[in-house]
């Protein structure tokens, strides 16, 4: 590989990302601001990549579920059930 | 109706089930989700003379479960460090396509079903599929997206650096998605291989 290929390959770096990294930042970006340089290179990777926004909607809805459940069980709406027998249980070990 | 609620003999049966549903979907675990329960009326009944009246006994016996939940997470996180350093490869590793998706882990476009947010038997999918993962990382995930607490606070907790916990959350995703794949949107695929 010669030097300018070397220089085409960085260059071209600049603007694309691999899912890889596309997906993590995507994750970082829930913690923190990203660079400028990060989110440049996230929003032309997401332009292009399908898989890359699929990926995000999908955390997205699975974020949501847990918590739409958890709001559920704050209005007593209980998706598990506590066993009637650890209930009795808990009961005769709260009296000794 | 005040007097009957500071009766600990009441509790199990008003805040038992609620405490229990609290616990497994931040454990995922029915005999640690029952024994933190069960923990947490102990300990109240214990403390009650500290009950100040402020908040509802329901509230406070939270915050006495909130407390041993991290307290559980904790203890699991040392007792296990390897976390992080799982063997599973979601992206190419080498050739021209390197760091692109594997395409058994390829995302695929579920918002077709809009109704899974409300559907009980998925969310329970969801939770077996938390329940496989590493205790470390479904720790750090629950703390992140259920309670959202803060990057130092998790960190402070877990034993773990703001990176370390990113990567983490990362592989949790991914983890996630796939096992959901399978059990949710290709159960009749996973049952010929």
């Amino acid at each position: 590989m010669n030097a300018f290929q070397k220089l085409y390959i960085r260059f071209i770096k600049c603007f694309i990302v691999p899912c890889e990294q596309a997906s993590f930042l995507l994750t970082k970006k829930e913690f923190e601001k990203l660079t400028f340089r990060e989110a440049w290179r996230l929003r032309m990777h997401m332009i292009k990549c399908k898989y890359c926004r699929w990926f995000e909607k999908e955390d997205a809805m699975l974020t949501h579920t847990m918590v739409h459940f958890q709001q559920k069980i704050d209005k007593n709406n209980m998706p598990f059930c506590l066993d009637p027998k650890k209930i009795e249980e808990i009961k005769r070990n709260l009296q000794k | 109706m005040e007097d009957s609620s500071l009766d600990p003999g009441t509790w199990v049966d008003l805040y038992g089930n609620y405490l229990y549903n609290f616990a497994i979907t931040r454990v995922y675990d029915q005999m640690v989700a029952e024994d933190l329960v069960q923990d947490t009326f102990f300990s109240a009944v214990k403390a009650i003379q500290s009950f100040e009246g402020r908040s509802t006994i329901k509230t406070w016996l939270t915050s006495i479960l909130k407390r041993k939940i991290i307290d559980h997470y904790r203890k699991n996180s040392r007792s296990k460090e390897d976390a992080i350093l799982d063997n599973d490869t979601f992206f190419q590793t080498e050739g021209i396509l390197k760091g692109h998706w594997e395409d058994e882990h390829l995302p695929n476009d579920w918002t077709a079903d809009v109704s899974l947010e409300e559907n009980s038997e998925f969310y329970k999918v969801l939770q077996s599929c938390l329940a496989n993962l590493p205790d470390k990382m479904a720790a750090s995930f629950t703390m992140k997206e259920i309670d959202d607490f803060s990057t130092d606070e998790i960190c402070k907790e877990l034993d773990i650096t703001p990176s370390n916990l990113w990567v983490m959350i990362h592989r949790a995703k991914l983890k996630l998605r796939k096992c959901i794949e399978k059990k949710w949107f290709l159960p009749d695929e996973k049952m010929y291989k």
